[in-house]
Order: C-alpha cells, then sequence, then structure tokens
C-alpha cells in the first residue's frame, strides 16, 4: 500500500481537516451530544405545549372592558360600560348597567350592534311609562346619559 | 344549557306564540313581555344567525328573567304563560 504524505494529500483534496476528538457530552462537532440535549428538548415541547394549552384557553376566555363614548344617531353625554367577549367563535358585548346586547363577527361588529340596541332601548323607553320599577329606573339612567 | 338544540327562529317563535311577544323588525328582532298592562321584559333576537352560541342564550334568558334552564323549559315545551307570570310574579315589582 501506498504511503501518500500529508502535503501530497492536500494538494489532491485541498485541506483535511482532521476530525475533532469529542469532549464529554459532545458530538464530533463539538454541539452536545443527543444524549445530553434530548432531556432540553423534551423539557421545552413540554413548556411549550403549556403555552399553547394557555393561549387558547386565554382567547377563549378573553374579557375586554371598554367605554362606550358614542352611539351613531343620539348624543351621549356620560360613557357607558361595556364588556366585550368571545361567544362560540364570535363576540357579544354587553353594557354593564342596562340589559342589552350585542353580537357579531369580531368585537366591532359586536359594540356596532350594542350600540344600535342602546338607541333602540332609549327610543322604547321614552315611548310611554308602562314599565315596571327596574325599567323606569334604566329609563331615568338613560335620560341622563342619552339625547335626541 | 340547551342552546345546541335552538335557533334564533326558534326563541322567536316561542316568544310571539307563548309570551304573547309582539316582534318589531329593525336590525334586529325586538320585543316586550306585558304583564298586567306593564313592560316587563324586552328581548332581542338576532336577525340572520342561526345557531344561538351559550352566552347570548344566557343574555336572552336574563331578558326574560330567566334562569338557563327556565328558558330551556320555555324553549322545549313544559313552561307556559301561566307558569312564566307565576315566575314574574315572584319578582317584587309586580
Amino acid at each position: 500500500m501506498v504511503q501518500t504524505s500529508p502535503a501530497v494529500l492536500e494538494s489532491h483534496v485541498g485541506r483535511v481537516i482532521p476530525l475533532r476528538r469529542p469532549g464529554i457530552g459532545q458530538n464530533m462537532f463539538g454541539a452536545p451530544s443527543s444524549s445530553e440535549t434530548e432531556p432540553i428538548r423534551t423539557n421545552l415541547e413540554m413548556r411549550i405545549s403549556v403555552l399553547e394549552t394557555e393561549i387558547r384557553r386565554l382567547k377563549k376566555e378573553s374579557v375586554g372592558y371598554v367605554r362606550l363614548n358614542s352611539l351613531p344617531n343620539k348624543m351621549l353625554r356620560g360613557a357607558l360600560d361595556v364588556v366585550v367577549e368571545t361567544d362560540g367563535n364570535g363576540y357579544i358585548a354587553r353594557t354593564v348597567d342596562v340589559p342589552t346586547y350585542g353580537i357579531g363577527d369580531d368585537p366591532i361588529e359586536a359594540i356596532g350592534m350594542l350600540k344600535r340596541e342602546i338607541e333602540s332601548l332609549y327610543d322604547d323607553l321614552m315611548n310611554g311609562d308602562d314599565f315596571t320599577e327596574d325599567w323606569l329606573k334604566i329609563k331615568r339612567f338613560l335620560a341622563e346619559r342619552i339625547s335626541n | 344549557m340547551k342552546n345546541t338544540a335552538f335557533d334564533a327562529n326558534d326563541v322567536k317563535h316561542c316568544c310571539e306564540n307563548k309570551l304573547r311577544v309582539p316582534f318589531r323588525e329593525g336590525k334586529e328582532f325586538n320585543g316586550w313581555v306585558t304583564i298586567n298592562n306593564k313592560k316587563f321584559a324586552r328581548i332581542t333576537v338576532p336577525k340572520g344567525r342561526k345557531d344561538i352560541f351559550q352566552k347570548t342564550y344566557k343574555s336572552m334568558a336574563n331578558q326574560l328573567r330567566l334562569t338557563t334552564e327556565q328558558f330551556d323549559d320555555l324553549l322545549g315545551c313544559p313552561l307556559n304563560w301561566d307558569q312564566y307570570v307565576e315566575i314574574a310574579k315572584k319578582i317584587p315589582q309586580i
């Protein structure tokens, strides 16, 4: 068998990079060996899975508080507190002080319907006094906050 | 909660037939339940939607001053007008 000197070999195949002798817990490229990284990987996968579950839960149960400052056709003198939440694959917006709600495919649509509902309720309440005491209280409450 | 068993039309028809609610048609259906000549409850039924999701269902029940179980019974038949009035009378203002 012909022995080839490193210089001759280099001239034929380029510079020979000697293989690195792996250290403890390292592969031949100096990176941690798979036995070393496996527990870290498993741990990271578990943590990502927990975070994904938490994000899904937060998306599902997310609640937003909004102050309603305007209505489409009437003047709102004081802001109304509104809670916006997911509902199924849509959204629901509800006023805190008045039993009305609006729904929509997104929060803006839900708030838009709620605004129409508030105006519609206001019109109903301003038309007569044949309401129960609870509604008369709501009538007074809305009369203070809304004007034509 | 039996929200998946009923759609918006079921709610509207039930309110019309059992609670004698005359609905006004706008972008949504709105109507009042009247007891002893006083407007007692106002319900909103969304138009153009079939499915009723949980929170919407609960909001409708609340508007009628019912629990979701009582609302289930109203839509599912056992609860009639007289029973509704009995429930309403337990609320002090009637």
